[in-house]
């Protein structure tokens, strides 16, 4: 038993944070970030009091962890169902209640980053008596835990039973193309990872939208982007992982580097255009027209910069938070500096010859 | 003509491929060797999907030094091909015949002699390994390129495909395209007769007239 949850915590959990690195440090930066030190105790109190003590602020709270607890879902089962994963299938020799209980393990050490958080709502609750809440806050947790561990299971003992609910398929135009393949991936392939990424974005942008009055300073809307930007470095790594399990063909293609390199910068930048729509009302308040064309450039530079990292040649994945934390905090001292304009011709031309450079010599290797 | 110069491949501190010198001149050869014998490897070193310390010349084009103009003489198939799912048969031969420019009447008679017309509209992801295999040699043949190497062409194929496949075959060489085609198990003669053999053994490959 404990080699199967050796194995499984391996397969499984190690993956789910290296793809969510990036959400999660985006998480942790709205969390933690963006209030001042001497402030961040009596914040981080005074959100879990309001938490505790407002029915709604419950309830959104509830409904966050639960779309946390989707995405997780989603990723397990994704996972699990790749052809390299089926040596998990051998779970469903084990009795039902053993297997439940592994992934009931599996699902709880996906959700720890949330838990750990959980634990100074308990310190607050009991210190003030909210045994209520707190209650409601422990069987929703543990019901999430059970619903993950029981949707894995289920899936491992019934996988011979057609799917009763499908995701709609998109068909996309323009599929004949390298831009066209990269974007229907995302679009197709990767419905729920890029809805994720829009539901945190969007969200982020219209509450600060929403703030924004005449004379207010572009550097607002500037740091917001960057935090925007950072909700979809997890689907970078997704794009890397297909261009090396299904792409690798096309390198023997006669396609320039500087065609592909191109073909990233479209794509990250339509990515963006939902936020850039929502964006459009605000022309007038601390955002002009050329500083709204700028944000899709802005985009691509951030996003083909962490592209690039990953053709690095013998890459040590664990440095991949490290490195995207100290690239964020460039990007976010040139947009203070108000230097976006260098930020994104200096990060495209490094990207570039870095990718040049690269492109070739790199070989995928096993993470 | 092909010529490979100090070819080394390794995976960390494993050799698997090493090339003094090998020069392979206009014709289609056998690459022959058993299982991880590292056939493979050297086709997607000249295919330029792996990258490998060495030169590696075709008609004197350069593979590093100029990736664009001899990967415009040179096409692979994979022994297993892996492409997107979600993409149709169509998508992939209309990317391909983009890159490589090829006319509409040449795709369109490939796609007719493949005899692939039929699921051509169906998504990649509900194929068969056998009409994979199918898209992918006929990807290959797309474009006027003047060396289609072949890995293992032999797998998952129907036994009624093969002779097709094989006068083809004839019918680009006499049109100036080299081959390399690789395979563990050996040919049938009347189907194709290799002008030599690749041996692929201990790391080494050493070309042999038949």
């Amino acid at each position: 038993m404990k080699a199967i949850l050796h194995l499984m915590v391996k397969a499984l959990v190690m993956p789910f944070y290296k793809n969510h690195a990036g959400l999660l440090f985006f998480v942790f930066f709205l969390m933690f970030g963006i209030v001042e030190s001497t402030q961040i105790v009596f914040y981080h109190q005074s959100l879990i009091y309001g938490m505790l003590t407002s029915g709604i602020f419950l309830l959104i709270v509830l409904t966050i962890w639960l779309f946390y607890q989707l995405k997780s879902l989603h990723f397990l089962l994704k996972t699990s169902g790749e052809d390299s994963y089926l040596f998990l299938h051998h779970l469903a020799v084990m009795p039902s209640s053993q297997s439940f209980f592994c992934f009931f393990l599996i699902s709880f050490l996906t959700f720890i980053p949330v838990f750990v958080y959980t634990i100074a709502i308990y310190a607050l609750g009991i210190q003030h008596q909210f045994y209520i809440s707190l209650a409601i806050v422990f069987l929703f947790q543990f019901a999430l835990w059970l619903m993950n561990a029981w949707a894995l299971n289920y899936t491992l003992r019934k996988k011979h039973i057609a799917a009763r609910i499908t995701l709609p398929t998109l068909t996309l135009p323009y599929q004949r193309t390298q831009l066209g393949i990269y974007a229907g991936y995302l679009f197709k392939e990767e419905k729920s990872a890029v809805m994720l990424s829009k539901l945190f974005s969007l969200t982020l942008i219209y509450i600060i939208k929403e703030t924004l009055e005449a004379g207010d300073d572009f550097r607002i809307i500037g740091i917001t982007w960057l935090f925007a930007l950072l909700s979809h470095t997890y689907l970078i790594n997704k794009l890397k992982v297909f261009e090396d399990q299904s792409l690798s063909w096309t390198r023997s293609l006669p396609i320039s580097r500087a065609a592909t390199f191109t073909t990233y910068f479209f794509l990250y930048a339509l990515l963006m255009i939902p936020e850039l729509l929502l964006l459009t009302g605000s022309i007038g308040k601390g955002l002009s027209i050329i500083q709204l064309l700028l944000l899709p450039a802005f985009s691509s530079a951030f996003l083909i910069t962490i592209h690039s990292y990953l053709f690095k040649p013998h890459r040590d994945p664990d440095k991949f938070v490290t490195y995207l934390f100290w690239l964020f905090m460039i990007f976010f001292m040139l947009v203070l500096s108000k230097m976006i304009w260098i930020a994104v011709a200096v990060f495209l031309l490094i990207s570039f010859l870095s990718f040049k450079k690269r492109f070739y010599i790199y070989e995928p290797t096993e993470d | 003509m092909l010529q490979l110069t100090d070819i080394k491949k390794a995976y960390g501190s494993r050799l698997i491929l090493e090339i003094p010198q090998l020069t392979i001149p206009y014709g289609a050869y056998w690459i022959k060797g058993n299982n991880g014998s590292g056939k493979t490897t050297l086709m997607k070193i000249l295919a330029g999907i792996n990258p490998f310390e060495g030169v590696v010349q075709l008609n004197n084009t350069d593979l590093v030094k100029n990736p664009m103009a001899y990967r415009q003489q040179v096409s692979f198939a994979e022994a297993e091909p892996v492409f997107p799912g979600f993409v149709t048969g169509w998508d992939l031969i209309r990317f391909v015949q983009n890159t490589r420019n090829e006319k509409e009447e040449s795709m369109q008679a490939l796609v007719d002699y493949f005899g692939v017309r039929g699921f051509l509209d169906y998504s990649v992801g509900t194929y068969s390994s056998g009409m994979n295999k199918k898209l992918s040699l006929l990807l290959t043949f797309i474009g006027n390129t003047k060396l289609i190497l072949l890995d293992e062409p032999l797998i998952t194929l129907e036994d009624i495909f093969l002779p097709l496949l094989f006068s083809l075959i004839k019918e680009r060489q006499a049109r100036g395209t080299s081959f390399l085609l690789s395979s563990h198990q050996p040919f049938r003669e009347d189907q194709f007769k290799p002008d030599g053999k690749i041996v692929v053994e201990n790391n080494i490959a050493q070309f042999v007239t038949s």
